[in-house]
């Protein structure tokens, strides 16, 4: 159940972020730091809200799949390579093992690694897609 | 020739990400379907690398000074925030962050003002190193130092691409643990 939440707020936080930074124009800073002091914010001030677990991850995805919504529309056209990244942030996020642990950036590395691997493969997918149609035609 | 001063950017970002997917397989490596993701996950980063990716040699300028000194501001302001107001590092880092995307609309026609936000907000995440881990303010000062000069060859490199900061912030945390671990042995 709980990484079903996570997943859920992976996703809240990518599309929230990209929809303030592009389409309201705020900004990748602001948006992205808009985002990450509410989410925060509000479990500073309900920390008893939900379990343990959720108070301290959910904050920590929200910010990392944040930094996946920083990405420019000039450069990430489809909302849905946002959407997907968004989605996998949370798996790589709970598979980063504890090496790195505690270690400034390695949320925005995770979130790095999720929108790079989701931007092959949906250009892989548009490509197949285009030369699909060019055969058809 | 290749381009030797725009590449180097990549070759940290590779280094770096896969520095981190390795930990993570490390990590992982009695899990078999973590394993398989994770292999699978590094073989597509690597793809994302192999494709053609533009990057111009970076020109420096002056004021790059002030963007190293921005990183390393919003590193000391989020650690500082987090050690001493016992604020979670994510409140912490979205605060500083949330008080420099301001700059902008001091002087709209100003390009240095629209160049702190993203330096102060990567050093910011430099600054979410957990204290036990950093020890103190000597470790973020450098790690903000480092942040900043990382940002400053980067550049050119990766704009617009979600993540960029904060793999540019983990870079400048392993930098400085590799400097102090050097400067200790």
């Amino acid at each position: 159940m709980n990484f079903f939440i996570l997943i859920i707020c992976g996703l809240a936080g990518a599309l929230s972020t990209f929809y303030l930074n592009n389409r309201l124009g705020l900004g990748g800073v602001l948006a992205s730091s808009a985002i990450s002091v509410i989410s925060a914010g509000f479990f500073f001030l309900l920390p008893g809200l939900t379990s343990s677990y959720l108070t301290a991850n959910i904050p920590l995805v929200i910010m990392g799949t944040s930094f996946i919504g920083m990405a420019s529309q000039k450069l990430i056209q489809n909302a849905w390579v946002i959407a997907i990244s968004g989605l996998l942030f949370p798996v790589i996020f709970l598979l980063s093992g504890s090496f790195f642990e505690g270690y400034g950036g390695s949320l925005g590395t995770t979130a790095a690694i999720s929108l790079s691997a989701v931007y092959v493969i949906s250009r892989f997918l548009i490509r197949n897609k285009t030369s699909g149609t060019a055969v058809k035609k | 020739m290749p381009n030797l001063p725009g590449r180097l950017p990549l070759v940290i970002f590779i280094l770096l990400h896969f520095s981190f997917l390795t930990a993570a397989l490390v990590d992982n490596i009695q899990n078999e379907i973590a394993t398989f993701f994770l292999v699978f996950l590094t073989i597509i980063t690597g793809m994302f690398y192999r494709s053609k990716i533009n990057l111009p040699s970076p020109k420096f300028k002056p004021g790059d000074i002030l963007s190293i000194a921005a990183a390393t501001l919003g590193a000391l302001a989020t650690f500082g925030m987090h050690l001493e107001f016992n604020m979670s590092a994510v409140l912490a880092a979205g605060i500083t962050g949330l008080m420099s995307s301001v700059i902008p609309y001091i002087n709209p026609k100003s390009d240095l003002g629209k160049e702190l936000p993203p330096a102060i907000y990567c050093g910011a995440f430099a600054g979410m190193t957990a204290p036990l881990l950093a020890g103190g303010y000597i470790f973020i000062l450098l790690a903000g130092i480092t942040t900043g000069s990382l940002l400053i060859i980067s550049k050119n490199a990766f704009n617009g691409f979600g993540g960029k900061l904060g793999t540019i912030a983990f870079g400048g945390v392993s930098l400085s643990f590799l400097i102090l671990l050097l400067l200790n042995s």
